[in-house]
């Protein structure tokens, strides 16, 4: 009884048919799988189980009748920069976990890839930025973020204590890196959360993210 | 002013020298010097103007011309993933006024499993300037600061402050600018839309773009390749490739609905880009196209029963290669 992979012994008068085949699943798996999964309002959000800087897990089940805040981070990305040098950032994590918000900073950097951080330098970094987030996520293989589909930093999700998203997209309305356009910005996070924890429904449930994309 | 009495020739020597550097240098300061020309970390910038002279009520075109050095890229007005295009803010003379940059022809920058649009090695952003009424007389000062996103992995803001003095009547185009800034800023700017028959329709995953294949046969490339950059985000997913069908009256361009924010504009920006190669070979034509016919129902149950038959197709195919040889060779 011969140990090989029954498909090697393809019959000789199939063997022309193979790569027809083998492009024919190509395709298949083309046309159905998107490019990214994502996270969509109305959705259930993604599963995940990630560690932080200090080696500790969370997972979203974790905070099954919480509100969550998914905040995709790269320290040196002139976008993420803007908005943590201006404090804006860090006001809102504090004003919201004030509330009960559980907020999550989460970075899909590759090693060796921009933003990446770990260890001392990591716990440095995160010190320096003066954050406020609840922990710092680490996904380095970038599963979670391409589950999310993460695109860009900043990328920002909201979840309900029933895990739906209600808001996915930009942190606001100006797509630029300049300090001075934080002030007058239209925050679309703290819109939603403003909204959606008083029981009414998010005016933009979803907008187009702006930022470096994530360095996979 | 109260002159000290000097003592010795040669104080006042010193005294009289140092008077007449002071005049000169406080007379140079008046005099503006034009500062076109940047260099930035990651680029080259220059202000190009096509006039040394500017007539009142006359106005002339000026261009960001910005080279990225190997491997960097800038922005198109819809940078696509991720990126931000180019701004100018003008410091000008009493009621002149400018027009925001203009774009040339983008090209696609794939980054897996993103796209962005943009450009790299060299692109030139024309804007138009008016002059007000009063006669600038001997000189007028036109000073522009450019900001932009350079990025090759990492991303980067740069900006320029650039200077421009220009005579005031008659009109005069720079000898060479003039004709630099036709050939690279202006001809490589998108062309107007042409009368083709567009038609665009929506279905749950894809946007469709459809034209007149006689009427486009003044387009050379009009059969090759194409790319539509659409305008805004939220429409396309920038990085899906688009598929071109030709049949006997019509060309059709299927293209990857975004799935997210599945924008539906009631009419459809963008540029349509035949070609591919140098700039010379691609010509790009701004598009608005209000929306046609909804998309069918049909068209998303008809490729679903595609999807179908190709997995079956995929599955009898497996069934039969685990079937046992009877040929007895091995």
């Amino acid at each position: 009884m011969t140990c090989s992979f029954p498909l090697l012994r393809v019959p000789r008068p199939f063997r022309h048919m193979l790569p027809a085949a083998v492009a024919a699943l190509v395709a298949t798996a083309a046309l159905t799988t998107p490019l990214h999964a994502a996270a969509k309002p109305g959705e259930a959000a993604p599963a995940f189980t990630l560690v932080d800087a200090t080696g500790q897990r969370h997972a979203l089940k974790d905070h099954a009748g919480t509100w969550v805040v998914l905040e995709w981070v790269n320290f040196d990305c002139p976008f993420v920069r803007k908005q943590y040098r201006s404090g804006n950032m860090p006001a809102l994590q504090r004003k919201w976990r004030d509330k009960g918000v559980v907020w999550y900073a989460v970075n899909s950097s590759a090693p060796g890839k921009q933003g990446h951080f770990e260890g001392d330098a990591l716990t440095a970094r995160i010190a320096e930025e003066k954050s406020a987030a609840s922990a710092y996520l680490l996904d380095p293989h970038g599963r979670t973020g391409r589950a999310y589909g993460a695109k860009t930093t900043p990328h920002m999700f909201v979840i309900d204590p029933q895990g739906k998203v209600v808001y996915a997209g930009a942190i606001d309305d100006k797509p630029t890196t300049r300090l001075e356009d934080v002030p007058g910005a239209r925050n679309y996070v703290d819109e939603a959360l403003t909204l959606a924890m008083a029981g009414k429904a998010v005016k933009t449930p979803a907008t187009g993210a702006y930022g470096c994309t994530v360095k996979y | 002013m109260y002159l000290p009495v000097m003592p010795s020739a040669s104080s006042r020597t010193r005294f009289l020298g140092l008077l007449l550097f002071g005049a000169a240098a406080s007379f140079a300061a008046t005099i503006p010097v034009p500062h076109t020309s940047v260099r930035t970390d990651h680029a080259r910038a220059e202000l190009v103007s096509a006039v040394t002279s500017i007539a009142p009520r006359d106005s002339f075109t000026v261009a960001l011309r910005l080279r990225p050095d190997s491997g960097w890229h800038v922005y198109w007005s819809n940078p696509g993933d991720a990126g931000m295009p180019p701004a100018l803010t003008w410091t000008l003379p009493r009621d002149w006024t400018a027009t925001p940059l203009r774009f040339p022809v983008p090209r696609r920058q794939d980054v897996p499993p993103f796209a962005s649009f943009g450009y790299e090695r060299e692109v030139w952003y024309p804007a138009k300037v008016f002059a007000g009424g009063e006669d600038g007389g001997h000189r007028a000062l036109v000073r522009a600061r450019a900001e932009w996103l350079i990025c090759r992995e990492e991303c980067l803001p740069e900006s320029a402050d650039f200077t421009l003095v220009l005579g005031g009547a008659p009109t005069r185009p720079h000898p060479e600018h003039a004709a630099r800034l036709q050939e690279f800023a202006l001809a490589r700017l998108p062309r107007p839309q042409p009368d083709w028959d567009w038609r665009v329709a929506y279905d749950d995953t894809t946007v469709t773009l459809s034209w007149d294949r006689a009427a486009a046969r003044a387009e050379p490339a009009g059969d090759g390749e194409v790319f539509f950059f659409p305008a805004e985000i939220g429409v396309l997913v920038h990085a899906a490739p688009q598929v071109l069908e030709l049949t006997e009256g019509r060309a059709r361009l299927v293209m990857r609905r975004d799935d997210i924010l599945q924008a539906q504009p009631d009419t459809l920006r963008g540029v349509i880009v035949f070609g591919a190669g140098d700039e010379a070979a691609r010509h790009g034509y701004e598009l608005a196209l209000t929306a046609g016919l909804p998309g069918t129902p049909s068209s998303s149950w008809r490729s679903g029963l595609l999807v179908a038959a190709l997995a079956l197709a995929a599955l009898v195919l497996i069934i039969v290669l685990k079937r046992p040889h009877v040929d007895g060779k091995r």
